[in-house]
């Protein structure tokens, strides 16, 4: 059994209401179950608002900013708890497709230096995780009514999210709205963290 | 799924004295006499999440990961050493309370303990809850015991809310039948709890519960245990409260009742109209393994009234009323103060706490109730919520 100083990172990324948070919490307990400590971090997008950051299709390259970093220092804190997995939720590169959706959304450009920096950024922190999920956004499925979501905003975000992914050629898996995908999701997960992690 | 599974390495840490302090001491006290039995939990904390759990009285939801108290031997030793504990008569209940005994990281221990009781020679009925996955591995080693009268209870609730359940029903119908095809030695009831109007009781839930019911050797139906520490976690988490009061007991209103029986009679079946649908635990447990009810419920009538025919002479031929001389005698013994009676329905005790009034119970196989919390007629072991007050008999 391979020991190692740092946790294993898992981390998911993908637009809104397309089931990451679901697919998480079913990761973490299946870890636990088998004895595994756990550690999630997320609600980033949330707290950002809460600090009067803007949101959602209103993102600027501050909020962008604050989430990958903020992001940064939520996994590591998670780390030093002494947590044998971290479960991110929402991947640092979730923040620059959020950014680059709400660009498109307002027709604007980034500055090509300020876009580099981000982009620095958030590529910093994926030499560290150890799966990363794509959750792939499925028209057909209604989005919860407790959300006044802009469709389009969510789809560009979806867009965005994937190209990325493809465009820097980043190792991940994409989870579909089918079940079975999900499971396949925790199956590929478990098996990462049941060979490495200290169980 | 098919769900990898950690290597069996390293057994279960065990908690630091110091941690076990910090528990709740209810919590770190690994034996507690209830109804069912003599429940022994010496491994707490639990992934599973649960809304309704009863860990929230004890403090300890925020423990996701199982570790032990102490280890397997040290468990054997203080439930067979107990002062209640007798060879081949108290009901066992085995991690009931705090964790989930069939959790991957749980279930070696489990095993161990089991095994242990079994080389001992106990006949004991032992009973493990679960709502986890249970695979036909598991079924061989449950059946390998070869003293124990071992029946396994999977709750089912079919709640759809997540964050009141957000264990996937699947699971456990997956075991109850995996359960329930593999049985040789060991019986499986259905745990269908807790029920909740509004929330799991429409046609599509009972009938879900009725197909469930048969790939189980008996049925057992309850409500919601709903304490404060419990409508505080629904509260803090934005949760519809499915009741406005708590109670001491579990809710279980008269027409949801009425539902479910409804739902379940089939007349022409003429000696068990209503299946193997029981109201209490032991009932359900009792039926699965051909005895009478080790509660002695059968002193409360109206709990009778769906049971079947068989069962019923079953209960009513080992059902008798101890001499009051030597009941007496015995309370006394374990510190009983005031009059002691005998009914027709249950021994009445004054000053006995509910370890030694289950230990008379199951002793006796006839009901011990405590003066001062009376059991009204139709209300036995039930909240009053749900319920229009009768004037029925009283104990």
């Amino acid at each position: 059994m391979v020991t190692r100083n740092r946790p294993i990172r898992i981390g998911v990324l993908g637009t809104h209401s397309t089931g990451k948070t679901t697919l998480l919490k079913r990761i973490e307990m299946e870890l636990r179950a088998q004895g595994v400590t756990v550690a999630r971090t997320g609600r980033l997008a949330k707290r950002a608002a809460s600090i009067g950051l803007p949101k959602m299709q209103h993102h600027t390259s501050a909020s962008t900013e604050w989430i990958i970093t903020q992001g940064i220092a939520d996994q590591l804190a998670a780390a030093a708890q002494g947590a044998d997995v971290v479960l991110v939720d929402r991947a640092s590169l979730d923040a620059l497709a959020y950014l680059h959706a709400a660009l498109e959304y307002r027709s604007e450009r980034l500055d090509r230096l300020e876009n580099e920096r981000l982009r620095i950024l958030a590529a910093t922190q994926l030499p560290q995780y150890d799966l990363l999920l794509a959750s792939v956004l499925d028209p057909r499925v209604p989005v919860d009514t407790g959300h006044d979501y802009d469709a389009r905003y969510r789809l560009l975000v979806d867009r965005h999210v994937h190209g990325l992914l493809e465009e820097e050629q980043i190792p991940h898996q994409r989870v579909t709205s089918d079940p079975a995908s999900h499971n396949h999701a925790i199956e590929r997960a478990l098996r990462i963290c049941l060979q490495e992690a200290p169980v | 799924m098919n769900v990898p599974v950690a290597p069996h390495g390293r057994a279960l840490p065990i908690l630091s004295p110091q941690k076990i302090r910090g528990l709740k001491p209810s919590l770190a006290d690994v034996i507690e006499y209830r109804k069912s039995g003599l429940s022994l939990n010496w491994i707490v904390g639990c992934p599973l999440e649960c809304g309704y759990c009863v860990r929230h009285l004890f403090d300890n939801f925020e423990m996701k990961v199982p570790r032990r108290l102490m280890s397997d031997e040290e468990a054997v030793a203080s439930l067979v050493h107990h002062r209640y504990f007798e060879p081949h008569r108290t009901p066992i209940q085995l991690l009931n309370r705090a964790t989930d005994p069939m959790l991957p990281v749980v279930k070696p221990h489990l095993v161990n303990v089991l095994r242990h009781l079994d080389n001992q020679g106990l006949t004991n009925h032992v009973l493990i809850i679960t709502r986890w996955r249970v695979e036909p591995e598991d079924c061989a080693v449950l059946n390998s015991f070869k003293n124990l009268r071992l029946t396994v209870l999977v709750t089912h609730s079919a709640i759809d809310n997540e964050r009141i359940e957000p264990v996937d029903s699947n699971i456990a119908a997956t075991s109850l039948r995996t359960l329930f095809d593999h049985a040789e030695r060991y019986r499986t009831v259905l745990y269908w709890r807790p029920i909740v109007p509004g929330l799991n009781d429409t046609d599509a839930h009972l009938e879900r519960a009725r197909e469930l019911s048969a790939h189980a050797h008996a049925t057992v139906f309850t409500g919601l245990f709903f304490r404060k520490e419990i409508a505080a976690y629904y509260e803090a988490h934005g949760l519809p409260l499915p009741y406005e009061d708590t109670a001491r007991r579990k809710i279980m209103p008269q027409a949801a009742e009425k539902r479910i029986l409804d739902y379940f009679h089939t007349p022409e079946h003429l000696t068990a109209p209503w299946g193997a649908l029981f109201r209490k635990t032991s009932c359900a447990v009792a039926y699965a393994h051909g005895e009478a009810d080790y509660n002695g419920h059968y002193g409360i009538r109206e709990l009778c009234t769906i049971c079947p025919q068989e069962q019923l002479a079953l209960c009513r031929s080992a059902w008798r009323k101890p001499d009051l001389a030597e009941v007496t005698e015995r309370a006394r013994e374990l510190g009983a103060t005031g009059t002691v009676e005998v009914t027709e329905r249950a021994i009445i005790v004054e000053g006995l706490d509910e370890p030694p009034r289950y230990y008379l119970q199951h002793g006796y196989g006839y009901q011990c109730h405590d003066r001062a919390k009376p059991h009204h007629h139709r209300q036995h072991g039930r909240a009053p919520i749900g319920w229009k007050a009768e004037n029925g008999t009283t104990a």
